[in-house]
Parts: C-alpha cells; structure tokens; sequence
C-alpha cells in the first residue's frame, strides 16, 4: 500500500505533501509517476495558496490599520462636535442674560416715558399735583412691579412695590381731600418739569442699554448659529467617515471570508486526496 | 438515444459561476451607488452648514444694525434731556427704535431665508443617506445570494462525489 505523509510548511495552512517512501514497489502501469506527478501539482498548489494567503494578510493588515486610522479620524470629530455644542449652549445662557437685560431696559424706558409725559402735563397745568401722585401710584404699582419681577426681585419686594404705589395713590387722594393741592400746585409745576427731565434722560440711557442689550443678544444668537453649522459640518463629515469604515470592514469581513473558504477547499481536496488514494489502494489490495 | 450521463459538478459550477458573475455586478453597482449616495448627503450636510452660517451672518448684521441704532436713538434723546442738544432731535430720536425694529425684522427674514435653505439642503442629505442605505442593503443581499449559490454547488459537488465514492466501494 502506498502511503503519504502531510507537513505544515507555512502558518496560513497550507500543508506541503511528502512523496511516499521508496520502500514501495514500483507497478508496472506507472502508477508511481502518476502518483509522484500529482504530488509535485499538489505542492504547486500548496506554494501558491501560500503565497495568496500572504497577499491577502498583508491586505487585510492594511486594511485593518486604515479602520483604525479612522476610527481615531471619527473619534476626533466627535470631541470637536461635543466642544461645538458646549459653545453653542453658551451662547444660548449669553443669548437668555441679555435678553433680560433687554427686557429690563425696555420696562425701564416704557416707565421712564410715562413718567416724562406725564411730567410734561403736569408742568404745563394739565393735571394737578394730586392727580399726578395717584397716576403715578399706580404706575409704579404696575410697571415698577414689572421691572422688579425682570430684575428677578423677591415676592417681598414686589409686595413693597405694589403698596408703595397704592400709598402713593393714597396721598394723591387724601391731598386733594384736605385741601393742601391748591398750595402745592406751584411747587408740584416745577418739580414736574424737573422730574419730566430726569425721566426722559433716564429713557434714553434705557435705550442705550436696550441697543446694546439688543447687539449682544443677537451676537450671541449668531454665534449659537454659527457653533450648531460647524457642528454640523463636523457631523456631516463624520458620518461620512463612518460610512467609509463600514464599507472598509465590509471589504475586510469579504476577503476573510473568502480566505476562510479558500482555506477549507484545500483542507477538502487534500482529504479527498487521501480518501481516494486510500479506496484506490483498497482497490488493489 | 445520447446516454452521456450529466455531470452534476460541473453544472453546479456553471450555475455558480453564472450566480456570481450577475450578483458580483450587482453589488458592484450598488457599491458605486452608494458611494455617490454617501458623496451627496456629505455635500449636503455642508450646503447646510453654509447656510447655517449665511444666517448666522444676517443676525448678527441686524443685531449690529438695529443694536447701534437704538442705542444712538437712546444717547440723542439722554442729551436732549439734559439740554446737550435740542429738544427736536430728542423728539426725532424717540422713532428710532421703532425704525431699528424694521430693520431688524429685514434682517431677521434674511436669515430665515437662508434657515429655510438650510432644512431643504437637510432633507436632501437625509434622503441621500436613506439611499445609501438601502444600495447597502441590496449589496450585501447580492453578496448573499452569491454565498447560497456556492452553497448549492458545494452541495451538489458532494452529493455526486459521495455517490462515485459509493460505487468505487461496492466495487472494491
């Protein structure tokens, strides 16, 4: 019976089959030389399997430290989107103080032009001084409170607010009760054209304020824009990196597979070799 | 009467390779397709982006605009107040903001404008991605339907092979 010998020679599997000792006989068919022919094919085969196995490696080496590239290229992105959308919460809390600036200043200028005009009719003999002070109550009743609540000023205060306006409004009242607005209207005429000044003023500082308030808001909203599209340009650029990598291991996962499958085809015919020659020598047996 | 028996094997093969070469092309056009899907929603993603700026520049231009007017307006009407100027620009001065809030309103719908851009050029990039998802899908269905083919030859392969094997046993 003539027998055959396998040897590993590369660490890809591929096996390199050793010609049977020369303790066999020769046959007369030369079967031998067949036998010998087919071996020297074989390892062909083998050597070539080797060296495809190797390219493959080397391939799958590459490839693999390009998903790696990658994955680092992804990971990058994701720390520079992660800085873009703090920026761009900063900006929004930026964006939310100078809005309640804004907000502020604008009840301060809406209080200080009431004030003013209410000012100008009373110098100028439209109202009296008592009238003036129960107007005035309830302005800062109402207005004063709005500011403060703007301001952020605690439930005390806003109660403070509200009864110094009706004690204000009170005095208007009782003034005009006991007789003393007559007296005081002269005195009331000029302080009021005082007041109309100073009120006024204070309107247009509210409004430098509230220009400024109104530039800082909208810079910030700008520059909440402006963080979410580059946020959302690392974004778009990091998908695409990833879809990149998916394919890259889709790729790698085919030429694996295809190794793999290689690799168990030759595992296969050798054995099928060896059967055959086992039954072929049963054969002759 | 032709008696040349079929050679399973070899029909298995040629069916195979027959599978192949078709699902082969298949992926590989799914793969082209997809690629130019995965170009398109990144193009996309940063038409966005650009527009998202372009937005951000309308703002923060109002902002700056409407801003200094109103603050102008603010310091012309403090001045008349305290007779730095006359009391007509004060006057003059009280419509500002009202004027700043135009142009502000102006600029605000530029910049919606280009936000409106932004979400269209969003979609697209959306739907570019859907379809490099789906050209995927069909790519790796191809790449399957090629590893069944193999499959089935494979198995065709053995079950011949077993059957010769069979005989040369009764025979021995």
């Amino acid at each position: 019976m003539n027998v055959t010998t396998v040897t590993q020679t590369s660490p890809y599997g591929a096996a390199a089959v050793e010609p049977a000792p020369a303790t066999a006989p020769p046959d007369s068919t030369g079967e031998t030389e067949l036998r010998q022919q087919m071996i020297e094919k074989a390892n062909l085969f083998n050597l070539l399997f080797a060296l495809e196995c190797a390219q493959q490696d080397a391939a799958m080496l590459e490839g693999t430290s390009r998903v790696e590239e990658q994955g680092e290229t992804i990971r990058q992105k994701i720390t520079e989107l992660q800085e873009q959308l703090r920026l761009a919460r900063e900006a929004a809390e930026d964006k939310g103080f100078w809005d309640s600036i804004v907000g502020v200043a604008k009840a301060v200028g809406t209080v200080a032009a009431a004030t003013a005009a209410l000012a100008s009719v009373v110098a100028s003999g439209g109202v009296t001084a008592p009238a003036a002070l129960a107007l005035g109550g309830v302005l800062i009743s109402v207005a004063g409170t709005e500011v403060a609540a703007e301001l952020g000023a605690s439930p005390e205060v806003l109660m403070a607010l509200q009864l110094g306006g009706a004690a204000l409004g009170g005095a208007g009242a009782a003034m005009q009760l006991f007789g003393t607005a007559t007296t005081a209207a002269g005195a009331a005429a000029r302080t009021a054209e005082q007041v109309g000044s100073v009120a006024s003023g204070v309107q247009g500082g509210a409004a430098v304020v509230e220009g400024y308030g109104r530039y800082r808001s909208g810079s910030a909203a700008a520059d909440g824009v402006e963080h979410h599209a580059n946020a959302d340009t690392l974004r778009a650029e990091q998908r695409r990196q990833q879809r990149y990598q998916t394919q890259l291991l889709d790729v790698l996962a085919a030429i694996n597979e295809s190794l793999s499958s290689a690799k168990q085809y030759l595992v296969d015919a050798r054995n099928e070799y060896t059967d055959g020659s086992l039954v072929l020598a049963g054969q002759r047996a | 009467m032709n008696t040349t028996p079929i050679n399973g094997t070899e029909l298995a093969m040629e069916l195979y390779r027959a599978v192949r070469q078709s699902s082969k092309d298949i992926e590989q056009a799914n793969r082209e397709a997809a690629h130019e899907a995965a170009e398109e929603e990144l193009e996309q993603g940063l038409a966005r982006a650009e527009e998202l700026h372009q937005q951000a520049d309308r703002m923060r231009t109002g902002a700056i605009i409407s801003g200094a007017m109103t603050a102008a307006a603010g310091g012309v009407q403090a001045a008349a107040a305290f007779d730095a100027l006359d009391q007509k620009w004060g006057k003059a001065a009280g419509g500002v903001p009202n004027l700043a809030n135009a142009v502000d309103g102006f600029f605000d719908a530029a910049a919606k404008h280009h936000e409106a851009d932004a979400e269209g050029h969003s979609a697209r990039a959306r739907a570019a991605g859907h379809r490099v998802d789906e050209h995927t899908s069909a790519a790796a269905a191809a790449r399957d339907l090629a590893r069944s083919a193999q499959g089935l030859a494979r198995s065709i392969a053995d079950a011949e092979h077993e059957s010769m094997r069979a005989v040369l046993s009764q025979r021995a």
